[in-house]
């Protein structure tokens, strides 16, 4: 009766940590995965619309009503200064954390002029540190904040007809996706100035 | 030993599958033959209804953007059943556009016939829908439906009205009525 008590407690246990296991990280290794399929063929910090095929590939989705552009976020080296170039259409730009969490979500409706920014930037952990404050990157109409070294930005921008889609690329394909080089991160020590 | 890990491994992914999809737990809310997940793309997503989307690759949207709706039965409680025609019939809740989408559940791909989008369909007044879906053409608002063994219909509301974003709310939504099967 003990021996069958231990091994039924023993599955239990084994069973839950399988379960903790599989909703954790599974969900944290496919956003590695979409993260690592997008900057291994593109680049982290590069602006990049999808074709359809690769839609399917990178973002699990292939949806024809649809145009997509992403950007894998490194914010280890400073903000990251998204400038969208979004057609009149219906359209929502989102920054996924490296968890995959939505941590923000702009629409058309929200932005009265186009090309517009969003400066995506690292939380700054200020505990025990004395620094002298960065020179703030250039201006922008939206700032996000997050306390991840990377993430993903997605824009999504709606096809109302097939025959617009080419247009609506073109004009996606505008927008642009650069780190901001903080000055720490210039800064190259040992450097001589020349006169 | 085998045997243990078998029924351990086994009862661990059994029943983290079945709260992801929603069959248990109180992470997902039902509206007739419609399930979401109101967390999705929130701040406070917790982990199951992230897995609920990351687990196949999908990015969770907010649902200030929009809230997606996903029926594996019908109206009557049935299992969708791809053989069969379904008519898709009834109240559409407020949002800016929608689409209606049969899809399999490992595809990725949604090919044009199988979506139904709101600037195209014919919309009913009192914005009531009526969508078809089969495998052969069919007149008004038609829903071409893949030719695999699973099926389950995606409705999702983009820009969608307030009382609709919380995901908790007894929304207006379609019945999904079988019909004629092959």
């Amino acid at each position: 009766m003990r021996r069958r008590l231990f091994w039924i407690i023993a599955i239990v246990l084994l069973g839950l940590t399988v379960h903790l296991a599989y909703v954790l990280f599974v969900p944290n290794m496919e956003m590695n995965r979409i993260m690592s399929a997008a900057a291994e063929t593109h680049g982290s910090n590069r602006f990049l619309v999808l074709d359809e095929q690769e839609a399917a590939q990178v973002l699990g989705q292939q949806s024809l009503a649809f145009v997509q552009g992403i950007c894998v976020l490194d914010l280890a080296q400073g903000p990251v200064l998204v400038t969208l170039e979004t057609p009149a259409s219906y359209w929502m730009a989102n920054v996924y954390s490296r968890k995959g969490d939505n941590i923000y979500s702009l629409n058309d409706r929200q932005v009265s002029e186009v090309p517009f920014s969003i400066v995506v930037e690292r939380k700054k952990a200020r505990l025990f540190t004395f620094e002298l404050e960065e020179t703030a990157p250039e201006d922008a109409a939206f700032r996000v904040s997050t306390g991840d070294r990377s993430g993903l930005f997605v824009v999504r921008v709606f096809v109302q007809d097939p025959a617009y889609r080419t247009r609506i690329t073109r004009t996606l394909e505008r927008s642009t996706c650069k780190a901001q080089l903080t000055a720490e991160a210039i800064q190259v020590p040992g450097s001589a100035r020349t006169p | 030993m085998p045997l243990f890990l078998i029924a351990g491994i086994g009862t661990g992914l059994a029943t983290a599958s079945q709260v992801i999809q929603g069959n248990v737990g109180d992470f997902s809310v039902n509206n007739g033959p419609w399930r979401t997940w109101p967390a999705a793309g929130s701040p406070n997503i917790d982990p199951y209804t992230r897995g609920h989307f990351l687990v196949y690759g999908r990015l969770p949207m907010s649902t200030f953007e929009a809230v997606e709706y996903i029926a594996t039965a019908d109206s009557e409680g049935s299992k969708l059943d791809p053989s069969c025609n379904y008519v898709i019939q009834g109240p559409m809740a407020p949002a800016r556009w929608w689409r209606l989408t049969a899809r399999q559940n490992d595809s990725h791909e949604i090919a044009p016939a199988e979506s139904v989008l709101s600037q195209t369909a014919l919309i009913e007044p009192n914005n009531h829908i009526k969508v078809v879906a089969s495998r052969e053409p069919q007149p008004g608002n038609w829903l071409r439906m893949p030719s695999q063994s699973y099926l389950e219909f995606t409705l999702t509301l983009f820009s969608p009205a307030s009382s609709v974003k919380s995901g908790h709310a007894p929304v207006p939504l379609p019945k999904i009525v079988k019909e004629a099967c092959s």
